[in-house]
């Protein structure tokens, strides 16, 4: 028995306030005059015992509990076999469910290899099965028994989704963390070099840990995949489109390959592509030709490999007619509208139509019927146009606000309220601001910087409780949104006319209106391409607690009903088409292909492998035990230390409450 | 004026409210007045200048005690006679043991012996009565002697107020003062808490009443002497010997009460077989319950 912290030892002097307690200043009898004991007799010694003995109790409780914490912090431990601290060592079979084990029979190589594990271990092993690719699912146990072990092992299937060996060693760390003890740990995999994390030290497994490398497959098997499509998610007109797609292949030879585009499941377009060895080549499509609404389209190419999952690629494309975006022009008639106009028509496939109105005209008519509005320096709104725009957005549409001189005079932002303090006027030529992004992560930011942009006027405004993506250098909000209802307003606290600042004839204005608009207009919500493993919004476009209707590649609902209401985001883990319907008849459609980096099934090279099995084969020490034959270990005290305090500080109490009003009773 | 619905001065009785009033004096007169307010309502008792017969007169006579209306009706002098008329000496002995310093709660016994003695040399200076007093402990501490003379009263009551609790209790050396200063019969008052063998007791008192006094044992007790509450074992104290005993409850509620109601049972039973009344009184019972006594005794002389 050892010490880890014996300094904490001198709290054993903490012992002597309870004896100078009990003993130096302890309660006397003090006996009460009677008028005579005539009539008295010394006969009551045994109930006079009994107070002495719960007396004598209370001090040594009192004395235990001080004596246990101060052993506690401590920290005493004692020397045990390491062969003994063996029983303890958790056994971990980890599956490799990624995408690159459908090839051919290695998930069932793998589990078969997985059950040999768990049936060398002796009888009565603690162990647990996980199944890793970019996350780690621990599936079952810890268990000692086997049907719940192969229970789990039984329901790991392959799936879409890159593999990640720092994702699992980082689990593993967490799950030795938490169980106390260290592990045997059994990774059986395709050990793909793409799996590999950057740094070598991510892989490192808890100390103590001891890893079992096992590899199936041969590894550097030949394999075609369409690694990436290039096709437009909006089409806003009935032209043929172009879609183009890079069809590589690794460890193979120099193969034609015919190319197939389809949309819906009609071949639209087949050609032949010559690949070179080991090499990529771009085969390229002219007649995506795209009526109305959402599509599924696909490229897919006749490569006869065992990993057929790669050979085709979905992408999801969108027939719609260009929206009507309203915009209502300061009275000032300055060139901010020019520069949004501009803007909006720079994109390659634009999908809005800009209608400008004064701000002063009366009837705002229905705005419905817009994707979103534009009001440039509102001033004083008129309150028809302002109510009319109020209900617009709480309707769930979107406004955008820019504020310039109009607005400082009327002291206020139209329909959100912020209160404008002032101006910030450095004075053009002279000093100027600069801003920040202070979100980047903003749907109408993303990728942007406002680096070089000067501003030289914006209204002071308190932002509230609105949302701040951007700043001045002096913290004044600069672009900030409020709900309001289903729908938005933002607000851009400087005028967009080249005079307040120099923003729209920077690079990144064009950037910023494009993105600005298709977030505010909801066209970013239509169609996307993504990877296997992306995880998606669910509520981010509508109310929260409002269900959203999630169908997957296999046209079935993925999701509950409570879960449609609770669950704020979801996993795309299979590769096909999902369709989310959300709360006002909104409709995504998006294409998710399996990880591309899985198509390569190059080995992590024998001597790295070899070097990790090393860095983890259990000869580290460990404070929970693990080591050869013979060594000893040190297993830990203090936690049963202060359960036995925390009994003792429970006994005390009841006691002392009991002693004390016996005493004061008497 | 409203009537009042209490007799006047009957509250006063109470001992507890008595403890708030300084002079010994006035503690006397209050309990004494409120006694005999009480005895007029009463068909059972009289007291002090009632009246007892006619008598003719003969030369030499008081003439203040002609009752001049049977002269004026009959044409022939009588006196009227009064029972206050016949005095006697009481002697009252007043024990100051440590003992009687015990209190439970704000009167002890000696207060309370104090104030029944104060109110007896009341009475007795009203009844003209040629009153005593000796207080002891081991040995006698105060001596009065008994007198009609001007100033008895105050002698006395000087005496009382200076009455503290001593140490052990004697009965041997004060009851043979008593006997060698008697010099008439009369009555022999003893308050004490008498802890000490009854048959020796009652047989140190016994020869006061041979001489022809009546005697009459106030046998002053606190009503925890009787029923001691404990919750729990306590160190009891002797106040007079500093012996300390620890005493269970159990023993507390049921052989000492019933050791200590033998005690009294035997000091009444030896009591009566010599003559002498024995009274029981506890500090919590109002004095008029002892002035009743003394007053029965005494109209027992007449």
């Amino acid at each position: 028995m050892g010490w880890l912290a014996p300094g904490f030892l001198a709290g054993l002097l903490a012992l002597g306030l309870p004896l100078w307690l009990h003993l130096l200043r302890r309660y006397r009898n003090q006996p009460r005059p009677f008028s005579s004991l005539m009539f008295f007799e010394p006969r009551t010694q045994s109930s006079i015992l009994h107070r002495r003995l719960r007396y004598l109790a209370l001090l040594a409780l009192r004395m235990g509990l001080l004596a246990l914490l101060a052993l506690a912090f401590a920290n005493p431990f004692i020397s045990e076999p390491a062969a003994k601290a063996t029983e303890r060592r958790l056994l971990v079979v980890a599956v490799d469910d990624s995408f690159s084990m459908r090839y051919g029979d290695h998930m069932e190589e793998a589990k078969r290899r997985a059950r040999g594990v768990l049936d060398g271990a002796e009888h009565g092993r603690l162990a647990m099965v996980a199944a890793f690719d970019t996350g780690v699912d621990f599936v079952a146990g810890p268990s000692v028994d086997r049907n719940i072990l192969d229970a789990g092992l039984g329901s790991i299937a392959a799936g879409d989704e890159g593999t990640s060996f720092g994702a699992l060693a980082r689990a593993l760390r967490g799950l030795a963390a938490a169980q106390r003890s260290a592990l045997d740990v059994h990774v059986i995999s395709d050990m793909q070099k793409a799996a590999m994390p950057p740094a070598f030290a991510d892989l490192e497994l808890p100390a103590g840990s001891r890893l079992t490398l096992d590899a199936v497959g041969k590894g550097g098997e030949a394999n075609w995949t369409v690694e990436s499509v290039n096709a437009p998610t909006r089409v806003f007109d009935g032209g043929k489109k172009t879609v183009s797609a890079v069809v590589a292949g690794y460890n193979t030879a120099e193969t034609t390959l015919a190319a197939t585009l389809a949309l819906d499941g009609r071949v639209l377009e087949t050609k032949t592509v010559t690949a070179p060895a080991g090499g990529r080549a771009t085969v390229e499509f002219t007649g995506l030709e795209t009526p109305y609404g959402f599509h599924r389209g696909e490229v897919r190419i006749n490569a006869a490999d065992e990993l057929t999952g790669d050979n085709r690629y979905p992408f999801a494309v969108e027939r719609l007619d260009p929206r009507p975006v309203l915009l209502f022009d300061s009275a000032r008639k300055t060139r901010a509208a020019l520069y949004l106009h501009a803007a909006l028509e720079a994109a390659d496939a634009s999908g809005f139509q800009l209608e400008e109105r004064a701000s002063g005209s009366g009837d705002p008519g229905d705005l419905s019927r817009y994707a979103f509005v534009m009001v440039l320096d509102p001033g004083r709104m008129p309150a028809r146009l302002e109510a009319a725009l109020d209900g617009y957005v709480k309707r769930g549409g979107a406004v955008f606000l820019t504020l310039g001189a109009e607005t400082l005079s009327a002291g206020k932002t139209p329909l959100t309220g912020h209160v404008i303090r002032g101006a910030e006027q450095p004075g053009r030529g002279e000093t100027f601001e600069t801003a920040a992004v202070t979100e980047p992560g903003y749907p109408a930011l993303k990728g942007l910087t406002l680096e070089g942009v000067k501003f030289y006027e914006a209204a002071f405004t308190e932002a509230g409780n609105a949302r701040v993506a951007a700043r001045l250098g002096d913290h004044t909000p600069l672009l900030m949104e409020d709900r309001i209802g289903e729908g938005k307003v933002v607000t851009f606290a400087s005028a967009l006319d080249n005079v307040a600042n120099d923003f729209p004839l920077k690079a990144s204005f064009v950037a910023f209106v494009q993105q600005m608009a298709d977030y505010l207009g909801g066209a970013a919500a239509g169609t996307a391409n993504l990877t296997a493993g992306t995880v998606v919004d669910l509520h981010g476009e509508g109310a929260a607690g409002a269900a959203v209707d999630v169908t997957g590649p296999d046209g079935k609902r993925a999701l509950s009903l409570t879960e449609a209401a609770a669950l704020p985001t979801y996993e795309l883990k299979q590769d096909g088409f999902y369709e989310i319907r959300a709360p006002g008849g909104r409709r995504r459609l998006l294409a998710v292909h399996a990880d591309r980096r899985e198509s390569d099934l190059t080995r992590v090279p024998e001597d790295t492998l070899a070097l990790w099995a090393k860095g983890n084969s259990g000869d580290a020490p460990a404070q929970a035990g693990a080591g050869e034959p013979g060594e000893m270990v040190q297993k830990p005290l203090g936690r049963y230390l202060l359960v036995l305090a925390l009994l003792a500080a429970v006994s005390e109490s009841l006691f002392s409450v009991r002693y004390l009003w016996n005493r004061e009773a008497a | 004026m409203a009537a009042r619905s209490v007799t006047p001065g009957q509250r006063f009785l109470d001992p507890a409210i008595l403890m708030g009033l300084k002079d010994l004096d006035l503690v006397a007169r209050t309990v004494v007045d409120g006694f005999i307010a009480g005895l007029h309502r009463s068909p059972d008792f009289g007291f002090s200048q009632e009246f007892a017969e006619y008598r003719a007169y003969t030369p030499g006579d008081d003439l203040r005690f002609v009752d001049w209306n049977v002269y004026a009706r009959t044409g022939r002098a009588y006196l009227k006679r009064f029972r206050g008329e016949t005095n006697t000496h009481i002697t009252i002995m007043l024990d100051s043991s440590a003992s009687m310093g015990y209190a439970s709660g704000a009167l002890s016994k000696l207060d309370y012996a104090r104030f029944l003695t104060a109110s007896l040399a009341y009475i007795a200076n009203r009844q003209r009565d040629a009153a005593g007093l000796i207080v002891f402990d081991e040995q006698v501490r105060e001596f009065v002697r008994p007198s009609t003379r001007h100033g008895q009263l105050a002698r006395m009551l000087h005496a009382v107020e200076h009455a503290v609790a001593g140490k052990g209790t004697e009965f041997h050396g004060p009851f043979l003062q008593f006997q060698q200063t008697l010099a008439r019969r009369g009555i022999a008052v003893v308050a004490s808490d008498f802890y000490g063998e009854p048959e020796t007791i009652i047989k140190l008192v016994e020869p006061l009443r041979f001489r022809g006094n009546d005697l009459v044992l106030f046998h002053i007790l606190d009503p925890r002497e009787l029923d001691p509450q404990l919750k729990t074992p306590v160190l009891l104290e002797d106040m007079e010997t500093g012996t300390a005993i620890e005493v269970s409850p159990e023993y507390a509620g049921g052989e000492y009460k019933e050791k200590i109601g033998r005690h009294i049972e035997e000091l009444r039973r030896w009591a009566k077989g010599v003559g002498a009344e024995y009274f029981l009184l506890t500090t919590d019972r109002p004095l008029d319950d002892a002035l009743r006594e003394y007053v029965a005794v005494r109209q027992r002389r007449l």
